[in-house]
């Protein structure tokens, strides 16, 4: 008689015991489910997609681009005669900035302002690799009908191949 | 017991004593440091008479005199006064003296070995002429070491319950300079033999520098050594000994380890998904990775496997700590892998970067995973209340608060990102990309709360069906006796009770004509016994925290239990009643 209830107790146990299993394999799967799509997804990324060149954005975005890539004669082509001879000695900021976001864009008639988002990164310790991120402001010039950077935020300055200022 | 003849002497207050001592100890940490600075001073100035040409230094010979000549004296007067109170029990166990004891040991022992052990490399390379600050700062701050160590190991007046204390301190400031020290001269090493020389100038060979750290990491080694083995930090089975093998051992060496394995994980990762950047970038952190990872990794075995000699308690502290690094590091590299997931939704003006999140993230988790996995072992969990350790549940509170906290902040964050999205002219991708760190992180804290609090539920579970043993538990009775004392004598009344139920037993007498003033003719009083036996049996039938029972005069015996106003009535089968009115 005394043995039917003691049985029932140890399976209600056994059962009891499994819950926490079931959670456990949720999460592992959940966790393993995340990793195997980010790899999908960003090493199937491609290039950032190209904004129009005529448009301040897009020179805001090619300026970036060849700043990063460390080509500073192809930056410098961006920029407006007086932020080239703003440049004095050789700076760059370091660490160069690892993205570039836009934020948002304000377009009057002959000068815009470009607000972005801008991330740099520091190498892992136990807890993964660190990011902050700054929110910064480009300011252009439309320049014989072309917009041109006449002042870019400091960690997107590259004076190495700007002449020194006689 | 006579009163007190004579009124003695007052002793000064307690309150007083604490202050003079203060006072006291403060003033003479104070004059050691000014003599031993003086004297320092002095001796370098007669180490370099020999190399000076020209000394036109006044003031700082002026400084050093006056150090030495007004402190020393003042400082030996001090002591002098100090070292006679000692004869005094209460001085000894004083905690000033024995505070005083460790910081100056802690001090010159930092002072001394640091000195020397500059001295030491100073003599690697080219830099003859600065060995006298070192040699004198080392010959003055070592004599101080020694004359205090002596005062602490004096049979007479040593301060012998901080005996611990002592060898604490050393071993720490040597397993801490000895680590890093290191893990420095490894990595040193390692990075000539990863990276080649990349210096582009050369002032002296590669391995002065390793030999430098090499030095240093013995002189550290030593200091531990001397105070783990020689004065026996390790046999001492004491709480803060205890606590320094988890702090240091468990804690800091095991993220020293996880952390060193992390980056080695993400370099090579790196090397072969990701080399958006120069090799000799890719592979700069590799060296100090690869060291910290070797030397952690041995400094944290040594303390687990001593850990296991030790205590339970400290066992089980111990792998909870090396659980908690671990899921910590797991828990971050998942909210990494989603910080990269969302950042490769974005599409940025110009870098990108996601894939260097990405590896890092997955290499925070596989490193972390499988350390937590063996750790905390989550396939064996508790199946009885019985197997559950004490230490357990406090750690899943701890980690389902952490994470509580963690996710708050970070709605916070993201919620003050989607509000100013809405509010002004920002593009969403923006918005996206500012709050993916903290949704990745609100990920990872939402996933360890929820494995967290499954387990506390199921651990509250396993208790509450053992808990009628523990609720049907009377922990307070208060006894109100009726009978007169030299019938039934209270206290064993009392004592019967206590020991029977376990509670904690209060007695009162009765006051009234129905008590203790009656002849004892007036009713037959049953013995002592009997009454235990009574009393026993109506409280083994009564629920209830605590419980009232008036027993006596006669053959009364009433059992009420009683409850806090305002608290849950408790459903318990058996109310209050009248045995026998």
């Amino acid at each position: 008689m005394d043995d039917t209830p003691a049985v029932e107790q140890t399976a209600q146990k056994d059962q009891d015991a499994r819950r926490p299993d079931r959670v456990l394999l949720a999460l592992v799967g959940v966790v393993v489910v995340l990793v195997v799509v980010a790899l999908a997804v960003v090493f199937t990324r491609g290039e950032p997609a190209a904004l129009d060149e005529a448009s301040p954005a897009g020179v805001v975005q090619r300026y970036s681009k060849a700043l990063i890539d460390g080509d500073a004669a192809t930056a410098a082509s961006y920029l407006t005669e007086s932020a080239k001879s703003r440049c004095r000695g050789a700076y760059v900021s370091e660490p160069a900035p690892a993205r570039v976001v836009l934020v948002s864009t304000t377009e009057r008639d002959d000068s815009a302002t470009v607000r972005v988002s801008i991330v740099r990164s520091s190498q892992g310790g136990p807890f993964g690799p660190s990011e902050y991120e700054l929110e910064d402001a480009f300011s252009l010039l439309k320049v014989n009908g072309k917009w041109l950077i006449d002042q870019p935020p400091y960690p997107l300055v590259d004076c190495t191949v700007a002449p020194v200022k006689q | 017991m006579t009163a007190p003849a004579a009124p003695a002497v007052p002793a000064p207050a307690g309150g007083l004593a604490t202050l003079r001592r203060l006072i006291l100890y403060v003033l003479l940490f104070a004059l050691v440091v000014i003599a031993a600075s003086g004297v320092s001073g002095l001796l370098e100035r007669l180490f370099r008479t020999a190399t000076t040409l020209v000394s036109g230094d006044v003031t700082g010979l002026a400084l050093s005199l006056a150090f030495t000549l007004i402190g020393g004296p003042l400082a030996l007067l001090l002591w002098w006064f100090v070292w006679r109170r000692l004869d005094d029990e209460a001085e000894r166990r004083a905690p000033g003296w024995g505070l005083y004891l460790t910081g100056m040991y802690a001090v010159s022992l930092i002072i001394a070995s640091t000195s020397l052990l500059n001295l030491a490399t100073s003599f690697i390379g080219s830099r003859e002429s600065q060995w006298p600050s070192p040699l004198a700062n080392g010959i003055v701050w070592a004599a101080i070491w020694w004359w205090h160590r002596w005062m602490w190991k004096h049979p007479g007046k040593a301060s012998r319950h901080l005996e611990d204390v002592r060898a604490v301190v050393g071993s720490v400031f040597g397993l801490l300079l000895g680590t890093g020290a290191g893990i420095a001269a490894l990595s040193a090493l390692l990075d000539v033999a990863i990276r080649g020389f990349t210096a582009t100038a050369v002032f002296e060979p590669w391995w002065f520098d390793v030999l430098r750290s090499v030095v240093w990491a013995a002189g550290g080694a030593a200091v531990w050594w001397w105070h783990w083995f020689r004065e026996g930090g390790r046999r001492f089975q004491t709480g803060l000994v205890d606590v320094t093998i988890i702090g240091v051992g468990i804690f800091a060496a095991g993220i020293t380890a996880l952390g060193g394995l992390g980056v080695i994980l993400f370099v090579l990762l790196r090397l072969a998904f990701d080399r958006s950047n120069p090799l000799d970038n890719l592979l700069e952190p590799l060296a100090p990775a690869i060291a910290a990872a070797a030397i952690g990794a041995l400094v944290w075995r040594y303390h687990r496997s001593a850990s296991v000699h030790r205590s339970t308690r400290t066992r089980r502290a111990s792998l909870l700590v090396t659980s908690a690094v671990a899921l910590a590091a797991a828990a971050s590299g998942v909210g990494v892998v989603v910080n990269a997931l969302l950042a490769a939704a974005v599409s940025p003006l110009a870098g990108g970067a996601t894939r260097t999140l990405l590896l890092g993230g997955i290499s925070s988790l596989a490193v972390g995973a499988p350390v937590w996995w063996l750790a905390w072992k989550p396939r064996h969990q508790p199946r009885s209340a019985d197997e559950i350790p004490p230490g357990r549940r406090l750690y899943l509170v701890a980690f389902f608060g952490v994470s509580a906290v963690v996710a708050l902040i970070t709605l916070l964050v993201i919620g003050y990102r989607l509000f100013e999205f809405l509010l002004g002219e920002v593009t969403g991708g923006s918005v996206l990309d500012r709050i993916r760190a903290p949704l990745g992180l609100l990920v990872a804290a939402g996933l360890v709360a929820g494995y967290h609090f499954a387990l506390w539920r199921q651990d509250r579970t396993l208790l509450a069906a053992a808990a009628p043993v523990h609720q049907r538990m009377i922990e307070r009775v208060t006894l109100v006796s009726g009978y007169r004392p030299d019938a039934v004598d209270p206290d064993a009344l009392a004592r019967g009770i206590a020991d029977a139920t376990g509670a904690k037993v209060t007695t009162w007498l009765r006051a009234d004509d129905g008590g203790a003033g009656l002849p004892p003719s007036s009713a037959l009083s049953p013995g002592a016994g009997d009454v235990i036996r009574q009393v026993v049996d109506a409280l083994e039938a009564t629920a209830g925290q605590h419980v009232l029972v008036i027993a006596g005069p006669g053959t009364r015996l009433e059992v009420v239990p009683l409850m806090v106003p305002g608290a849950a009535v408790p459903a318990g089968p058996a109310p209050g009643r009248v045995l026998r009115p």
